[in-house]
């Protein structure tokens, strides 16, 4: 699933993010740089709301609606198609 | 529809496991990490960086939650009083008083406060003030009406401003308050009063000074034109009126001292001129308002906690200046103070929700409050901080901040640095006192409670506005409804 | 032991902030040992970037962001990396540093800074009161407080005239439409007052002074810029031996009794040879390095007193010393911009 990143992502563990298309940089949260590394690995959007509920303390609706808000950045962003 | 990768198998198995973990209250190992408890989490957030943006240690104190206030959870005060919800710390504003009180008495002893009502007129916040010894400084017979209702004895209540009724004056000057006269109309109207009485009436003269730009000239008379030495010779010459005060208000909001010095010299110098040329003696004179406080100002870029001056400075500038004036120091004038935001402004804070939150088009992000201009007028002049009532994460964002009202201007800061809110978060604005709750008005929505909290204990000081009240004096004549 | 020095004002671009000349003279002497510390408020202020500047950067918050914000901040570095003695360069940042010298004193970080009062009376919207007290001339200045009042200081300053933000920036206007844009723009930037002044034909001078705060003068470094790019900066100067810029910059700082260093920025009227003094700047120029090559090292010297010691003032600086700045190019691996970032902190 990697294909609806636009460019290939320097990911590092403090949440900096490189985009060696662009070369604009981010900066994102723990929260944040979790999903974004599930979309790296190849998680299925869908999935993501499972991933972050079993990897982070909060109820599944907050984290669908907050996922939800992400994955709008991230296009708004033109990181993700 | 859900395609299961490896990752996401591994991850609702270990929830599951994760489950039976905790109804076992066992501790499940796996291969890279103990299944203790899932990580704190925060709204997932990405935030692209641009020149400013890239300086987390820049947080502004908006990321600092403030999650009490006055020792109690701000969760709990709106579950208990509503939102929005204006909140004064008692113990802050009796500190303030006292604070500046004791910053000029100490540097000229006969200084007296005289709070500025029009700031704040609410019963609580005035009778907090007299209790501490501050006198009423009054701008209407409606004002002048407040403090005599809480028992102010009119030696105690100083009466200022550009229109006051004949029979407020002649209230006044039977209960032997404090007139400082505004305009010659005034004065014709006091001689009129003293005709009537048939005695000679003490009175202030309110001058003004070219000390700013644009200067003050609405109030009084100008001392460089010559009108304020006029107004005095006239006053005396009627043999009506006997001039004992002088009285300047040099702005508001002056946190250059400079202003109050050239001020203070200003009333030396015309005082010995008048004591010289008409003999006058005064019983007071009166340095007025303006006092600042600790919020920043719309075009200033340093906030006010940088730029404010203490109490100290404003009394170390005032007083020796006027310790210099025509007279023996036993016999020095009383000096009153007629502070108003620099007591009120901080102890207040406004607890309100975000009921919305929008991408606008340019792709800055907009939030919806439900307290809007109505009950925070002084946007005008403040750009106020927004506080998270709860943890918000540290992930800032440019933000512009509308009031909740239907109407386009309702705008409470055009950019503010907010962190990740949703709808139902609160905001805590602090130094809202002065001003905002006497210049609100009913408009669209029903203006909201004041609480007051001292001693971990909650008063309720205004209540909340109901159909009914607002309607209470309206009437629909029968003929509009048959 | 030596002297660690932290120093802001890292952005060295075409309008350089002063941070990096400062480190360059303290590093001048032989026997340097102690530590810089770069404080840098943007990840992208070049001088972070100079291995060979720095020991150390930290990113701290903008001077308008909380007092408190920044003392933890500055203490949290403190805690890390010792700051014997803070030197601030950007006018922007003096009166937070005013606001927190005892504070940081009480943890034994040392400044040496003007008082607030001397400051007020030399800032722009003050600057013609205090020519007036004490008969110094200067050019026709308004600090415009309101978009009302702009045609007025218009007529009265007439054209060409200067629009300059509150803080920095200056820029020419010839007519009303430039005066309406850069005043729309300095107001937005930097918030009111906008200062108009007028513009006079003449030469121009810099002094950079340093002050004992008791009304002595303990250095002065006179320069005629002799390149300056399109902001006005200096690309190049010259240092002078000039009694006039010499004595009149002693007066200012006697009745100032400034402390620290300033630059006074000094007209000099073409047709009659009159000194208009400009204004005043409360803190080092971006080309303070020059000293080091004229015997007026006033970096050095300001680190001396902000410790108290015993400082004498320095004989007349070398005439005839000239500057040229010159652009270079730094190579820095990304790792070091998400240090900065993400961390707030790189340690070469
Ligand atoms: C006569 C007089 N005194 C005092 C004040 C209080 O001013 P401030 O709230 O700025 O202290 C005012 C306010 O306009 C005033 O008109």
């Amino acid at each position: 699933m990697d294909s609806f990143l636009h460019s290939e992502f320097t990911l590092s563990e403090s949440g900096f993010l490189f985009d060696h298309g662009t070369g604009l940089t981010y900066t994102l949260n723990e929260t944040g740089r979790f999903i974004f590394q599930k979309i790296q690995d190849g998680s299925h959007a869908n999935n993501l709301v499972e991933l972050v509920t079993s990897e982070f303390e909060v109820a599944e609706d907050i984290a669908r609606k907050d996922v939800d808000d992400f994955f709008r950045q991230l296009k708004e962003a033109r990181i993700i198609h | 529809m859900v395609v299961f990768n490896v990752l996401s198998v591994h991850s609702m198995f270990s929830q599951l496991l994760f489950a039976g973990s905790s109804l076992l209250n066992l501790k499940i190992r796996t291969d890279d990490y103990t299944m203790t408890e899932k990580r704190h989490y925060s709204k997932p957030t990405i935030i692209r960086h641009t020149v400013g943006v890239m300086n987390k240690y820049g947080r502004p104190p908006a990321t600092v939650p403030m999650n009490r206030l006055v020792g109690h959870e701000v969760k709990e005060l709106v579950e208990n009083y509503g939102s929005p919800l204006f909140v004064l710390n008692v113990q802050e504003l009796r500190d303030n008083y006292r604070d500046m009180s004791r910053a000029f008495m100490t540097r000229y002893p006969k200084a007296q406060i005289a709070y500025s009502y029009k700031t704040n007129y609410m019963k609580a916040v005035c009778s907090i003030l007299h209790q501490e010894g501050a006198w009423a400084e009054v701008v209407s017979g409606f004002e002048y009406d407040i403090a005599r209702n809480l028992n102010m004895a009119g030696e105690n209540i100083i009466f200022n401003g550009p229109y006051k009724t004949k029979a407020e004056l002649m209230r006044a000057f039977s209960e032997k308050a404090l007139v400082n006269i505004d305009n010659y109309d005034e004065m014709q109207v006091i001689e009129d009063i003293a005709e009537e009485l048939g005695t000679v009436l003490e009175v202030g003269i309110r001058i003004n000074m070219d000390l700013n730009s644009p200067p003050w000239h609405k109030f009084g008379f100008n001392l460089e034109a010559g009108h304020a030495f006029e107004a005095v010779k006239r006053a005396l010459a009627s043999g009506k009126l006997k001039v004992v005060g002088l009285h300047i208000h040099v702005g508001t909001y002056i946190d250059d001292l400079t202003i109050y010095s050239r001020a203070a010299q200003g009333m030396v110098e015309f005082y010995r001129y008048i004591k010289e040329q008409l003999g006058v003696t005064l019983k007071y004179w009166d340095m007025g308002g303006g006092y600042a406080s600790h919020n920043t100002l719309n075009w200033a870029w340093l906030p006010a906690e940088q730029t404010c001056p203490t109490y100290d400075h404003y009394a170390e500038t005032i007083c020796p200046i006027l310790l210099n004036g025509p007279f023996a120091a036993e016999d020095a004038p009383k000096l009153f103070l007629e502070p108003g935001r620099a007591l009120v402004d901080e102890p207040f804070s406004l607890i309100t929700s975000v009921a919305a939150q929008k991408r606008m088009p340019n792709g800055g992000r907009g939030i919806v409050l439900d307290a809007g201009m109505n009950i925070l007028s002084s946007v005008q002049w403040y750009s106020y901080n927004f506080q998270t009532g709860q943890d918000s994460g540290s992930m800032i964002e440019d933000t512009t901040v509308y009031g909740g009202l239907c109407m386009n201007i309702d705008v409470l800061r055009e950019s503010a640095s907010v962190p990740q809110v949703r709808r139902g978060d609160l905001l805590v604005i602090p130094h809202v006192g002065a001003y905002n709750i006497s210049q609100s008005w009913q408009f669209i929505y029903l203006r909201p409670n004041v609480i007051a909290i001292e001693d971990g204990e909650v008063h309720v000081i205004k209540k909340a506005e109901t159909r009914e009240y607002v309607q209470e004096f309206e009437q629909v004549p029968d003929t509009f409804t048959k | 032991m030596g002297i660690n020095v932290g120093i802001t004002g890292l952005h060295a671009t075409d309008n350089p902030a002063p941070g990096i000349g400062v480190i360059r003279s303290l590093k001048h002497p032989e026997g340097w040992d102690g530590e810089i510390i770069g404080l840098a408020y943007d990840v992208m202020d070049t001088g972070v970037y100079d291995e060979n500047l720095l020991d150390h950067a930290y990113m701290i918050p903008y001077p308008n962001s909380g007092t408190q914000q920044i003392l933890a901040r500055l203490l949290y570095i403190h805690s890390k990396t010792r700051l014997d003695v803070i030197i601030p360069t950007l006018d922007s940042e003096l009166a937070l540093f005013q606001h927190l010298e005892p504070e940081l004193r009480k943890h034994g970080i040392s400044l040496f800074l003007p008082d607030s009062i001397a400051t007020k009376r030399i800032s722009k919207p003050n600057i013609a009161d205090f020519c007036k007290e004490l008969e110094i001339d200067t050019p026709k200045t308004y600090a415009v407080k309101d978009s009302g009042e702009l045609d007025k200081a218009i007529k009265e300053i007439g054209y060409p005239l200067m629009v300059k933000g509150a803080f920095y920036e200056a820029h020419k206007c010839r007519d009303d439409k430039d005066t309406i844009n850069y005043f729309n723009e300095m107001r937005q930037k930097w918030g009111y007052p906008v200062i108009l002044q007028q513009m006079i034909d003449a030469d121009e001078y810099d002094v950079c002074c340093v002050g004992d705060g008791k009304g002595g003068m303990l250095g002065a470094l006179p320069i005629r810029k002799t390149r300056i790019t399109d902001k006005g900066k200096a690309w190049a100067a010259i240092t002078l031996k000039n009694d006039q810029l010499f004595d009149l910059s002693k007066k200012i700082i006697r009745d100032l009794k400034w402390a620290g260093p300033c630059e006074i920025e000094i007209l000099q009227e073409k047709n009659t040879a009159k000194m208009h003094l400009l204004e005043i700047n409360p803190r080092f120029p971006a080309w303070i390095f020059l000293g080091t090559g004229a015997n007026q090292n006033l970096p050095k010297m300001v680190v001396d007193l902000a410790l108290g010691k015993d400082v004498q003032p320095l004989p007349n600086a070398k005439s005839g010393v000239t500057f040229v700045r010159h652009a270079t190019d730094l190579i820095c691996p990304i790792e070091w911009l998400e240090k900065l970032t993400t961390g707030g902190e790189l340690h070469y």
